[in-house]
């Protein structure tokens, strides 16, 4: 299974940033019909070969320009954004995370790289929810300019994804960038590397302590569609679930943590008593079974 | 083993797919040092805007957008810089771009824009003159040449922005 959602996090990946022609022709952003969408992961939507928006870099500008919008008599309220956002954290909350998300594939790849590890400490946590509350809602709409109109906060002064595919490769395509190169973008530019070296040596401390997306889908975690679900009679407290989990959930002690990212690991890796199954709308469609011996789990 | 190439085969095939559906290169877009592509620009007061109609005259062409932030930054100084020269030797024709005319007469209007704000049909001037997004201004000279290409905000009434657009003017006098 962890196979698989490899596989769907790569493909999810390359259909996000699936406009790579900008490397043949030099051509600017894509910026035809797919544009309208929003990725449901973070990924930004001035990479060269992003072929969607940012849901959340949208959802700043909404809100950045709503004061605008009621002033200019152009009434453009983005419900598709805050409507498309609701959706998908009903549906599957922060599976998003583990399975569509391209900067936690990047994240996972990172810690990949042989090194002694880390845990996060459990109270950053609670950071992405102020991210959210402040960088993504709060500045954006009430800090506004002479024009009535707010910036995307998160965007322009924190999102190590947006360095990473955008301000990186947009400056190594467009020399002409360069001479706007200063503080703000050192400043991002030392965000990026921070958790690129944090995450060698912590698992996904992006999407644990940052990420206001991942805050924002975390809210549904009660009532989501698709959960893993534990069964507390065949559960036997042996925490074998505690160290697989790559959000640093405690699976048998919370089972509606809003850090978990529906990976499966607790399910398919750990578990050898049946305790934990997957449940889409409370109906259970996977696990709930012992696990076989590690050997055989590996060959998946 | 067989079963690994065929997975990596799908992968490439998806990227190569994928490559393909951006859009096509422009074999005609605007070059530095090279006559500037003409365009045909409707201002949402009505009136049209032509290249080829401004032979004689410094062009700035400018475009951007209200949801923009640094273009939103950008603006009041362009408005001093239009204040400052005669219509007849420089003309500012601001281009919007992906955004509304009633946003950005709006916005032009609050801080008593007087430079013209065009709209850019099936956005054409765009493509010639190979926009990568917003802000981004053009120079083209008198004799219709495109002399410079700006990516993204400058403090257009700076000593150094004016220095730069000083060596185009007839009368580098009316900049300092």
């Amino acid at each position: 299974m962890e196979t698989i959602r490899k596989w769907v996090q790569v493909i999810f990946t390359l259909l996000s940033n699936g406009s790579w022609n900008f490397l043949v022709t030099g051509a600017p952003l894509y910026q035809g019909p797919l544009k309208v969408l929003c990725a449901p992961g973070l990924n930004c939507y001035s990479c060269p070969a992003a072929t969607t928006s940012c849901a959340l870099g949208s959802l700043q500008q909404l809100l950045g320009s709503l004061r605008f919008s009621l002033d200019s008599g152009q009434y453009y309220f983005g419900l598709y954004v805050v409507g498309g956002m609701g959706v998908l954290g009903a549906m599957f909350g922060r599976l998003i995370c583990g399975w569509l998300c391209p900067f936690g594939l990047f994240q996972e790849l990172l810690h990949k790289i042989p090194s002694r590890k880390f845990g996060v400490p459990r109270g950053l946590r609670y950071l992405k929810y102020g991210f959210l509350a402040f960088f993504v809602i709060l500045l954006p709409l009430l800090v506004v300019d002479e024009f009535g109109a707010g910036s995307p906060w998160f965007c322009k002064y924190i999102c190590p994804a947006g360095t990473l595919e955008a301000g990186i490769p947009l400056l190594l395509l467009q020399p002409g960038l360069r001479q706007s190169v200063g503080l703000l973008f050192l400043n991002k530019l030392f965000i990026m590397l921070a958790f690129i070296v944090w995450s060698i040596y912590a698992s996904r401390p992006f999407c644990r302590t940052s990420c206001p997306l991942g805050a924002f889908y975390a809210l549904f975690k009660n009532a989501r569609l698709v959960k893993l679900r534990l069964d507390a009679s065949r559960c036997t407290n042996c925490k074998a679930c505690h160290p697989v989990c790559p959000m640093g959930v405690k699976f048998n002690e919370s089972p509606d943590d809003g850090e978990c990212i529906t990976c499966l690991a607790c399910m398919n890796q750990a578990c050898k008593f049946g305790a934990i199954s997957l449940e889409v709308g409370g109906v259970p469609v996977g696990g709930g079974v012992v696990a076989p011996a590690p050997a055989a789990a590996g060959r998946e | 083993m067989m079963k690994r190439l065929c997975v990596w085969l799908g992968l490439f095939s998806l990227i190569f797919m994928l490559a393909g559906c951006g859009p096509k290169p422009r074999l005609d877009a605007a070059r530095i040092n090279s006559p500037a592509p003409d365009f045909t620009l409707m201002e949402i007061q009505g009136k049209t805007w032509t290249l080829a109609e401004l032979k004689g005259k410094v062009v700035f062409l400018h475009f951007w957008a209200t949801w923009c932030p640094s273009c939103r930054e950008e603006l009041p100084a362009i408005q001093r810089l239009h204040a400052a020269l005669p219509e007849d030797q420089f003309v500012i024709l601001t281009v919007l771009y992906n955004d509304d005319p009633g946003r950005a007469k709006y916005m032009a209007g609050r801080i008593g824009a007087t430079f013209p704000v065009t709209v850019d049909p099936d956005g054409l001037a765009a493509q010639v003159y190979g926009l990568t997004g917003v802000p981004e201004t053009y120079i083209i000279d008198q004799q219709g040449i495109l002399r410079e290409k700006f990516i993204g905000a400058l403090p257009w009434d700076s000593p150094e922005s004016r220095a730069v657009l000083r060596k185009y003017l007839s009368r580098p006098s009316l900049l300092e």
